[in-house]
Formats: C-alpha cells, sequence, structure tokens
C-alpha cells in the first residue's frame, strides 16, 4: 500500500480542476436551493449551455475566446429565463422534473448526429481554447509547488498552476458576490421566499420576478463552471453533461452546508477528497492482492465510489441535512412543502 | 483470436458460439433466391446499445460463402458483434439491398449459433425490393403506431406505478429507475442464469418487484415519515437511492446489454394486420399490459384495498379517522406499484434488452407521461403513457430516431405551462 500516493492524490484532487467545476456549479445550487427554495435539478443544463455556447462560438462561428465566453454566459442567462417563465409560478416539484428534463434534451440535441457540423455530435468540440494557454504566464516545463515533509507531492506543472490560479479566483469572486447579496435586502427577500412565498407576497414582494432573478443567477454559476470546464480541457463532449452530474455537486453542497457562504466550497472540495481517497484505496487493495479479483476487480473501483455518492446524499439527509457548517434551522427542508 | 478463423468450408459450427447466414438472391422481383457463392463476412468486436452499434472493435474471423450460400464464424465468447458482408466479393449484378444493412449488430447467445440477414438482389429485383423497404410514410407509420403503443404500455405500466405512489404519499419517487432495473434484473437471474422459463420467471419477478418495493417502504419511507421529514427532502434521498442503487447494478451486471433467454431473437410472425407483423412476445406484452393496467384501474374502484387506496390519496386524516389503517394501506401501495414497475421493465426487456441504464431511459418518460395524465390519477397516467410512448415512435417519421424523446420531453414541458395539472388532473392539485 502505497499510503504516500494515496494522500498526495486525495490532496491534489481537493484543489483539482474538477472540485473547482463542482464548487462553482454547487455555490449556484447553494443559490437556488440553499437560500430561495427552488429545487433546480438541472444545473448541469446551465453548463453545458456555457460549454457550447464556449464552443460553438470559437470553433464553428470563428470568434475570439473571449467573445466566446461572453455569448456562453449570455446562453445560460436565456436558458434561466427559459425554465423559469413556464414553471416558477408551479410546486417546487414541477420546477424540479422540467430542469432535469431540460438538461436532458440539451445533451441528446448537442449528441445528435444531425447536428454534428455545429456541435459536433457525439465526438463534441475539440481545441477551441488555445489562446486560454497562449495567455499562460507560467512556464509550462517547470514545475511549482513543493513536497510535504518529503512525501506528498504538491507539485503542479505550470499549465496546471494557470488553470488552478484562474478557477479559485472565479470561485472566490462568486463567493464573495454571494455574501454580498446575501447580506443585501435582496438576500432576506430570497431567504423570506424559501420560509413563506405568501408571508414575502403580502408584503408587497412580487415572488415571481425574485425567484426568477435568483434561477438566472445561481443558473450563471454553473454556466461558468461549465465555461471554466470547456477552457480548461480544451474540449466540450456531451455526454460529461449528464443528469447525475446535477446530482454530484448537489451531493457536494449539502456536504458543506446549504445556506452558508463557505458550504458548497468546502463541500466540493471533500467530495473530490472522499472521491479520490476512495478511488486510490481499492486500487491499491485490487494491486496488491488484498482484495480478492472475486469480490472486486480494477473496472468495479468506479461505480463503487459512486455507490458511496448516493450513500453519501441518502444519509445526509436523512441524518445531518445542514450538512457540515450548515444551521439546522435555516434549513427548514423538514417543514418546507 | 485470429486462429479461431474457420476455414471458409461448409462444416457447420454445430458446438460452441458462431455466427451465421445463408446469403441469397432475389433474382427476379417476386421471384425465388439463388444461392450466392464465395462473398465473404467479418466479424468484429462491437458495443451495442438500442440495437445500434455504437462501436467497432479487433476482427474476430471471417469466412466466405459455399455453394450453398452459407457462411459461419465461430466466436470466441457470447458477447456483443458487428458482422459485416463484404461488398468487394459480391458477384457482378449482385447488390445490397440496402447500403446501411452492409454492418449487422449481433448479440450471440451461449453455445449456439447466432443468424444474421443480409438481403441480397440482382439488377431488378434489388430496386424493386428497395421500394418495398423504403416503404410509404402511411406503412411505416402504422409500424410506428404499433411499436408506440406497445412502448406506450410499458410507460403506462411504470407510471401508474409512480402515480400511486404519489398520490398516497406525496413523493416524487426518482429511485423508480432502478426499481425498473431491479425488476428486469431478477427476471434476467431467474430467466438467464437460473435458466426458468421466461413467463414463469416474470411472473416471479412481478412479485419479487412488489415485495422490494414495500421493502423499500418498511425499511426506509415509513420510518421517514415517522420522523417527519419533509417531502423535498425524501425526493433528494430517493435521488441518492436511485445513485447507489444506480452503480451497485452496474458493479454487479457491467455496461453490456443483454437479452432474455427466449423470445430474444424471435423472427416467427404469429400474425400480420395490414402492414404491421405481430411478434409472439409483442401480443404477450399488449395482452398482459392491458390485463394490469385496466386490472389495476378496475382494481382501485371495486375493491376495499382499493378504495381504501384511494381514501388515503383523498386525505391522510380522513382516511385514518374512518379507521383505514394508513400504514397498511400506503405499503401496499409500494407493492402494487412496484409489481406495475417490474411488469414494465420486464416487458421493456423482453422487448429490446436489459441494461444498468435501461432505468435512466424510461425515467424521465415516465415523469412525461404523468405529468401529462395529472400527477397522482391512475387512469392519468395510462392515457399519458400510451400517448407518450406513441408519440415517441412516430416523432422517427420527422425527426432523427437518436431525437425520439426529446419531443415527448417538450411535449411535458408544453402541458406544464398550460395545463398543469395535466389532461386528467385536478387543478387544486398544483400550489
Amino acid at each position: 500500500m502505497d499510503w504516500n500516493s494515496i494522500i498526495s492524490n486525495s490532496l491534489r484532487s481537493g484543489i483539482s480542476q474538477q472540485a473547482i467545476i463542482f464548487a462553482l456549479a454547487a455555490i449556484g445550487l447553494n443559490l437556488h436551493f440553499g437560500y430561495t427554495g427552488l429545487l433546480n435539478f438541472g444545473q448541469v443544463a446551465f453548463m453545458a449551455a456555457g460549454a457550447y455556447g464556449v464552443g460553438i462560438t470559437t470553433n464553428t462561428l470563428g470568434a475570439p475566446l473571449w467573445v466566446g465566453i461572453i455569448v456562453g454566459m449570455l446562453a445560460g442567462v436565456v436558458l434561466g429565463l427559459l425554465l423559469g417563465l413556464p414553471t416558477l409560478r408551479l410546486k417546487a416539484d414541477y420546477l424540479a422534473i422540467v430542469t432535469i428534463a431540460v438538461g436532458e434534451i440539451i445533451r441528446l440535441v448537442v449528441r445528435a448526429a444531425v447536428l454534428s457540423d455545429t456541435t459536433g455530435g457525439s465526438n463534441g468540440i475539440n481545441g477551441f481554447a488555445n489562446s486560454f494557454q497562449d495567455w499562460n504566464p507560467f512556464n509550462n516545463s517547470a514545475t511549482y509547488g513543493f513536497r510535504l515533509f518529503d512525501r506528498i507531492n504538491l507539485e503542479f506543472s505550470g499549465a496546471d498552476v494557470w488553470e488552478l490560479l484562474v478557477g479559485w479566483t472565479l470561485v472566490l469572486l462568486s463567493v464573495f458576490v454571494v455574501w454580498r447579496l446575501i447580506r443585501s435586502p435582496w438576500g432576506r427577500v430570497l431567504r423570506s421566499i424559501r420560509e413563506d412565498e405568501d408571508a414575502a407576497t403580502a408584503l408587497g414582494k412580487d415572488v415571481f420576478r425574485f425567484k426568477m432573478q435568483s434561477l438566472i443567477l445561481g443558473g450563471s454559476f454553473g454556466t461558468l463552471a461549465g465555461i471554466f470546464y470547456a477552457v480548461q480541457q480544451n474540449s466540450v463532449q456531451p455526454d460529461n453533461y449528464a443528469t447525475q452530474q446535477t446530482f454530484f455537486a448537489l451531493t457536494a453542497a449539502i456536504l458543506g452546508g446549504l445556506a452558508t457562504i463557505w458550504g458548497p466550497v468546502v463541500g466540493a472540495m471533500l467530495f473530490w477528497i472522499i472521491l479520490s481517497f476512495t478511488e486510490n484505496v481499492l486500487i491499491e487493495l485490487i494491486d496488491n492482492n488484498i482484495m480478492p479479483d472475486s469480490i472486486m476487480e480494477r473496472s468495479q473501483v468506479g461505480p463503487v465510489r459512486f455507490m458511496l455518492v448516493g450513500l453519501t446524499l441518502m444519509l445526509l439527509m436523512i441524518f445531518r441535512p445542514q450538512g457540515i457548517f450548515g444551521d439546522k434551522r435555516e434549513i427548514a427542508i423538514d417543514e418546507r412543502k | 483470436m485470429m486462429g479461431l478463423v474457420p476455414s471458409a468450408s461448409a462444416s457447420a459450427q454445430t458446438e460452441g458460439e458462431s455466427v451465421e447466414t445463408t446469403l441469397l438472391a432475389q433474382t427476379e422481383a417476386g421471384g425465388d433466391k439463388s444461392p450466392v457463392e464465395g462473398v465473404e463476412i467479418i466479424v468484429y468486436d462491437a458495443v451495442i446499445v438500442d440495437r445500434q452499434i455504437e462501436s467497432t472493435g479487433a476482427e474476430v474471423g471471417r469466412a466466405s460463402s459455399d455453394a450453398t450460400g452459407y457462411v459461419s464464424v465461430a466466436l470466441p465468447a457470447p458477447g456483443q458483434y458487428a458482422v459485416e458482408l463484404n461488398v468487394d466479393t459480391l458477384p457482378a449484378g449482385v447488390e445490397l439491398v440496402r447500403a446501411d444493412k452492409q454492418i449487422l449488430p449481433v448479440e450471440a447467445r451461449i453455445g449456439q449459433p447466432t443468424r444474421v440477414l443480409f438481403n441480397l438482389a440482382e439488377g431488378d429485383a434489388a430496386g424493386a425490393a428497395r421500394n418495398k423497404t423504403s416503404d410509404s410514410v402511411l406503412t411505416r407509420g402504422a409500424r410506428l403506431l404499433f411499436e408506440g403503443i406497445i412502448f406506450g404500455l410499458i410507460i403506462g405500466l411504470c407510471a401508474i406505478g409512480l402515480s400511486l405512489i404519489y398520490g398516497t404519499t406525496g413523493l416524487v419517487n426518482f429511485a423508480l429507475s432502478e426499481q425498473i432495473v431491479f425488476g428486469a434484473l431478477v427476471a434476467y437471474f431467474l430467466n438467464s442464469i437460473l435458466g426458468l422459463n421466461f413467463i414463469i420467471a416474470a411472473l416471479i419477478a412481478f412479485v419479487v418487484g412488489g415485495l422490494g418495493s414495500a421493502a423499500l417502504d418498511l425499511g426506509l419511507w415509513r420510518p421517514l415519515r415517522k420522523r417527519g421529514t419533509g417531502l423535498t427532502a425524501m425526493m433528494i434521498i430517493s435521488i441518492g437511492l436511485a445513485l447507489f442503487l444506480r452503480f451497485f447494478f452496474l458493479f454487479l451486471f457491467g455496461e453490456r446489454s443483454r437479452p432474455y433467454e427466449q423470445y430474444a431473437v424471435q423472427t416467427k410472425i404469429l400474425f400480420s394486420v395490414g402492414p404491421v407483423d405481430v411478434l409472439p412476445k409483442e401480443l404477450i406484452i399488449i395482452v398482459v399490459g392491458l390485463f394490469l393496467l385496466i386490472g389495476t384501474a378496475v382494481g382501485l374502484r371495486r375493491t376495499k384495498l382499493g378504495k381504501a387506496m384511494r381514501a388515503v390519496a383523498d386525505s391522510n386524516d380522513l382516511a385514518a379517522s374512518t379507521g383505514i389503517d394508513v400504514d397498511r394501506v400506503v405499503t401496499s401501495v409500494w407493492f402494487v406499484g412496484g409489481t406495475l414497475v417490474t411488469a414494465g421493465a420486464v416487458f421493456f426487456g423482453l422487448n429490446s434488452q436489459i441494461n444498468w441504464l435501461m432505468g435512466q431511459q424510461l425515467l424521465l418518460l415516465v415523469f412525461a407521461a404523468v405529468t401529462l395524465g395529472g400527477l397522482g390519477t391512475d387512469f392519468g397516467a395510462m392515457v399519458g403513457g400510451l400517448v407518450i410512448g406513441i408519440f415517441t415512435f412516430m416523432a422517427t417519421l420527422v425527426v432523427a430516431p437518436e431525437l425520439k424523446n426529446v419531443g415527448a420531453l417538450l411535449v411535458m414541458i408544453l402541458i406544464l405551462m398550460f395545463r398543469p395539472q395535466g389532461i386528467f388532473g385536478r387543478a387544486e392539485r398544483i400550489g
């Protein structure tokens, strides 16, 4: 058992590009569900809108990357309007079902062969964000970072450092935006809608308008996640935008604590640390023949770690819906209809 | 693997897995067929999803047809393969009737040859045969309608299961998708691994699926209701459960699609209605499916338990005050719902194949059916299922097959915009 590599890999996952993507998506879900009480089960639709917005604008239409990023963000806003208009006046269940359906519609459409001239079909779009690496001020052939106690490898390539720097800056900016907004009168209206929609209406608040703003803003963090994913990978793949990504991000948000500022970020980091730790330990057990093949083969490691995600989501909702940092009174999920 | 390539002789592979075909060409329109000799077929490893070849891998073997047109290629193991007809080896004048049928997907079965069919014809006969296969819109429409009705019954069965549970408990059960996979897997285990007759396996699976569903209620949902867990929390818990079970089934079953033992390749046509050929398994699905749907509707209205279920759906408290044991009724609803969902699942597996993602493939369509008909109404769920099933298949007349689910989901969203309570729902159910 190579514990040094297990711990290195787990820690690296906790600050990896994947953790950034999940943190951004979870920040949006937290604004929706934690602060407003909106059940958006289609955060992945916003991610796909952003990613394909960039990919199609730059690759298919030949525009520069920064134009693509703007178009991607706008695509997320339009999607929010389209999602919100038919559903925000209805019961929460309906928003959940419609958002999940729209996520699937987008995935099916972009991977369809008939649109492959525009979206690349099931191959996706590749190699449109080279200019992102052109802007990289770090030296790609050098390594940055250090080894903890001479054992734990926390060294990164120049390209990684650049991506992580940009990504975590985006996360910090998003956290700051949410923090400012939630402390504002606007944020208090959102929380009052979460607690009692009728009371908010009685106080003269246009509940529909506030819900729509929350849906679009929270969706924009998801869109940002999708854009970062696309640009950092230099590629958009339709099957990365499957329904379950939303639920993974939701698990991360609940793990950290809904209706808290830092909960989604810490949740996303922990989510990837746990996932990576499980995977690495299982692989070591199998490779060292401690785990017999009759119980588990290497190809079965992937499913096991996602079983763990499902179990975590269940157990959290049953025993600790406020997650690590949350306040049980804020997560009024049990009393809410 | 290359060592397994057989010689191009007529000696049929009588043991082990193989792919075989007899190449016959139609010599004149409506006339007899004559064998084609010396045509090569090539077999590759492949991944097949929904009867479509997703990707092909290494070559497994190749062989050429003998004087009777017969050709067979031995396979290393049962599984998924792609069979290609090498058109360069066709004699002059003979051609494939449909150029897009040059490579066919094959699910090779254990210990026996699996047959494929290449449609060949000479000159003018090819043109005539082509006209027959590229049928008129009306003919294709009739076939799609038939397939849509079968698919609609499958969705309707699952939808009524979802709807019953929603009606009595208020829970939008996302784990329904995995109840679908569970039911189909139980039947697969009994049928393909223990070797039971399919019908017996299916009947046992119905009961096991119902019991599993009731066990979920007793072990998970009832304790949660007792501690006052909210509906939203329970919905998210059902998502967690679905993720856990989905990847558990992947862990057990792997990624590959598998058919049931009997009825897997069934080409014998029972009877034809106009252009629609009815296979025995399709008749089974229609008869049993209708029986279950109508039986449920009648049972809900005529039997004591059914009336109790409807009373609980209307109001838990009122039902309890009239002496109905609400907990028992709810568990019964989970049992009945689980049985119906399993029936839908087994039929879906019978009609195509079973795999770990089939529940997810169906879940959104089931939601669409339930939304269309009205959440919590049994009749609405059936009609919604049929409408969605037929719509999904008929849509392929105008859109690419890979987009057929998109239309059904769009219909659901439109219905929500203009009539959120669904066709048969009561307006008061919506907040």
